[in-house]
C-alpha cells in the first residue's frame, strides 16, 4: 500500500467525520438534544449507529479470527444478532422503552430504571457500575485502534492511541449524542460497504457457497490435535456436545455476546433517540441488513479462509497465521482483495473503532452526570457540562487502564462486561417494560445480585478471567474454586437465571409495597401496549432507597 | 446440504441469512 496516500484518505475522513461532529454541535441546544439527540433522530441514522456502536474492531478482526478456528458454529451467534440485537431490540424492547423513557423523562438508562422503580439507589447503583467497569472495554477497544494504526499508518502505538483517544473525546464533547450518531452512521456506512465487498469477494474465491462448504468439510483431518481434543469437530459441524470448546461456544460467545446486547446501556438507550414506534420499525429494516454484513461477514469469511489458504499454501489458517488468530483476517485479506481494497477496509476498521468508543464513552459521561451527581443532588446545574467533565473523566480513566493492566486481564474485558451487564440489568429491564408488579427492592435485589454473582465467577470461577486477574490464585492458592465444567462456564450462564429469580422472589415478598410505586407505573405505561396515553411528565423525581 | 457436515450449522446459516431477510420484509413502514 502507498503509505502517503493512506494516509491522506484517512485524513479526508477524518475532516468527514468532524464536520459531521460539528453538524452535531450546532444541533445541540439542549440537554435533551446532548443526553438523546433530541429524541428526533433519523431512523437510518439510529440503526447504522447502533450497529456501528455494536461492531468493534475487535469484533470483525478478533470475531473473525475466532471463526476461522471454531468453524462456522459461531454463526449461532450472527443469527442471534440479527434476531435478538436488532429485531427484539427494536422493534420488542425498543418500542417499549422509547415510550416509557419518554414518558419518564428519563435520558440515560440507569435513570430510566431508577424513575421506573421509584429509586435513586438502582440509578446512581447503575450508573456507578457504568462507570467503574466500562472504562475496561472502551480501553480494550481503544488498544486495538491504536495497534491497528501502528500496524497500518506506521505511527508509534503510543502516538496512535492517544490520537484516537483525543479524537472520539473532541467529538464527544462538541457534538454530543447527535454528533455521535452522525458520526457513528458514516463509520457504519463505511463498514457495510467494505463488509459486503469481503462477503462475496470471498465466496467467489473459493468456487461459490455450497463448493465452499463442501471443500470445508472434507478438510476435517487438518484440524490441529489439541482442538479435537477440547471437542472440534470441523468446521462445517458443531464442537461436540459438552466439550469445552461447546461450552466456550454456547455460554461465552453466543449466550453472553448474543443475550447480552439487550442489556448494554449503549445499545438499549438508542431506542431513546427516534421520534416514534414508526421509525423503529424502519430501523428494523436497515438494522437486519447491517448486522447480516457485519458478523454475518465475519463468522462466514473466518472459516472459509482455512479453505483458501489450504488451496494456495497447504495449510489452515491458524497456521499460517502462525498460532495468532488476531492476524487470520488481516493476512486473508492481503491475499485475496485488490490493493484498493485494503485501503476501503482500514478506513472500515478505524470507522468500527471510532464508532464503538464514542457510544461508550458518551454513556460515561451521562452516568457520571446524570446518574450519579444528579441523582445524589451533587449539581442541578450545568448538565451538559458536567456530561462533558464525566466524558474527560471516562476517556482518561480508559486509557490509563490501557497502560496499567497487564495484556492478559484487558483481552477478557468484553465478555466480562457484557457478562455482568446482562446478570445485572437484563431482569430488572424486563421487569420495568412487562411487569406492573415488579417492585423497587425486588429491582434492586435484582441488579446488586446479578453484578455480584457475575463479578464472583469472572474472579473466582471462569478460568479465563480468574487465571488472568490472579486473585483467585493469591487467596486460595489455586486457579479457580471450582472444577470443570465451572472453568468454562460463562458466569451470565448462571448469574442471569439467578438475578431473574431473585428479582422474582423479592418482588413477591414485598409485593404490598407495588401500591407505593403506582404512580410511576401508571405514568411509565401510558400508551405502552394497551393503556391509553397520557402527557409525558417532566422533571418526575425520584426517592432514595 | 450447503455443503455443511453437520445440519445444526446448515441451519444456523440459513438462519442467518433468513433473519436478516426476515428484518427487511418486517421493516417493509411518527
Amino acid at each position: 500500500m502507498n503509505l502517503s496516500l493512506l494516509i491522506g484518505m484517512v485524513i479526508v475522513y477524518l475532516g468527514v467525520m468532524s464536520w459531521l461532529a460539528f453538524l452535531g454541535n450546532r444541533q445541540t441546544r439542549t440537554a435533551e438534544d446532548y443526553l438523546v439527540a433530541g429524541r428526533n433522530v433519523h431512523p437510518a441514522v439510529m440503526a447504522l449507529s447502533y450497529g456501528a456502536t455494536m461492531i468493534s474492531t475487535s469484533a470483525i478482526i478478533g470475531f473473525g479470527g475466532a471463526a476461522a478456528v471454531f468453524g462456522f458454529g459461531l454463526l449461532w451467534l450472527a443469527f442471534l444478532n440479527i434476531v435478538v440485537g436488532i429485531f427484539v431490540a427494536f422493534a420488542i424492547f425498543g418500542v417499549r422503552l422509547r415510550k416509557m423513557s419518554q414518558n419518564l423523562d428519563a435520558t440515560t438508562f440507569p435513570t430510566l430504571l431508577g424513575k421506573r422503580y421509584h429509586s435513586k439507589f438502582i440509578a446512581v447503583f447503575s450508573g456507578l457500575m457504568i462507570f467503574l467497569f466500562m472504562p475496561a472495554y472502551t480501553s480494550i477497544v481503544l488498544i486495538g485502534g491504536g495497534r491497528f494504526l501502528q500496524e497500518t499508518l506506521k505511527v508509534d502505538y503510543n502516538i496512535g492511541l492517544l490520537l484516537l483517544a483525543v479524537i472520539v473525546a473532541l467529538y464527544v464533547i462538541t457534538g454530543g449524542l447527535k454528533g455521535v450518531m452522525y458520526t457513528d452512521a458514516f463509520a457504519g456506512l463505511v463498514m457495510l460497504f467494505g463488509m459486503i465487498l469481503l462477503l462475496f469477494s470471498t465466496y467467489y474465491a473459493v468456487g461459490g457457497v455450497v463448493d465452499g462448504h463442501q471443500g470445508l468439510s472434507a478438510m476435517k483431518d487438518q484440524i490441529p490435535p489439541p482442538l479435537v481434543e477440547q471437542g472440534h469437530q470441523g468446521w462445517t459441524s458443531m464442537p461436540a456436545l459438552g466439550s469445552p470448546l461447546w461450552w466456550t461456544l454456547i455460554s461465552t460467545l453466543v449466550m453472553g455476546v448474543g443475550i447480552g446486547v439487550l442489556a448494554q446501556p449503549q445499545l438499549a438507550m438508542r431506542s431513546m433517540t427516534v421520534r416514534g414506534t414508526r421509525s423503529l420499525y424502519r430501523s428494523v429494516l436497515i438494522g437486519g441488513v447491517f448486522m447480516f454484513f457485519m458478523t454475518g461477514t465475519a463468522f462466514m469469511v473466518g472459516p472459509i479462509s482455512n479453505l483458501y489458504f489450504h488451496e494456495t499454501q497447504g495449510k489452515i489458517a491458524i497456521a499460517v497465521a502462525e498460532g495468532n488468530s488476531d492476524l487470520i483476517m488481516p493476512i486473508f485479506i492481503n491475499r485475496i482483495m485488490p490493493e484498493w481494497f485494503l485501503y476501503l477496509f482500514t478506513l472500515t476498521l478505524l470507522s468500527a473503532a471510532i464508532s464503538t468508543i464514542s457510544s461508550l464513552i458518551h454513556v460515561q459521561g451521562t452516568a457520571f452526570s446524570e446518574d450519579i451527581l444528579r441523582n445524589l443532588n451533587v449539581s442541578r446545574e450545568g448538565r451538559m457540562n458536567l456530561s462533558r467533565i464525566g466524558v474527560l473523566v471516562g476517556i482518561v480513566a480508559a486509557v490509563i487502564l490501557a497502560y496499567i493492566l497487564p495484556g492478559s486481564v484487558i483481552a477478557q474485558a468484553t465478555a466480562f462486561w457484557f457478562g455482568i451487564c446482562a446478570a445485572g440489568f437484563l431482569p430488572a429491564l424486563v421487569g420495568a417494560l412487562y411487569w406492573r408488579n415488579a417492585t423497587q427492592a425486588g429491582a434492586a435485589a435484582s441488579i446488586v445480585t446479578g453484578f455480584g454473582l457475575s463479578i464472583f465467577g469472572f474472579l473466582f470461577l471462569h478460568q479465563k478471567e480468574a487465571a488472568a486477574f490472579g486473585l483467585a490464585k493469591a487467596l486460595f492458592g489455586k486457579e479457580t474454586l471450582l472444577p470443570y465444567p465451572w472453568t468454562h462456564v460463562d458466569p451470565l450462564f448462571y448469574a442471569l437465571p439467578i438475578s431473574a429469580v431473585v428479582f422474582g422472589i423479592v418482588s413477591w415478598l414485598t409485593r404490598t409495597s407495588v401500591s407505593q410505586i403506582q404512580e410511576q407505573v401508571r405514568q411509565g405505561f401510558a400508551g405502552v401496549g394497551t393503556v391509553s396515553a397520557l402527557p409525558p411528565i417532566k422533571g418526575q423525581g425520584m426517592k432514595k432507597g | 446440504m450447503l455443503g455443511m457436515e453437520d445440519w445444526t450449522i446448515t441451519i444456523a446459516w440459513l438462519g442467518t441469512v433468513l433473519a436478516s431477510l426476515f428484518c427487511i420484509v418486517y421493516g417493509a413502514w411518527d
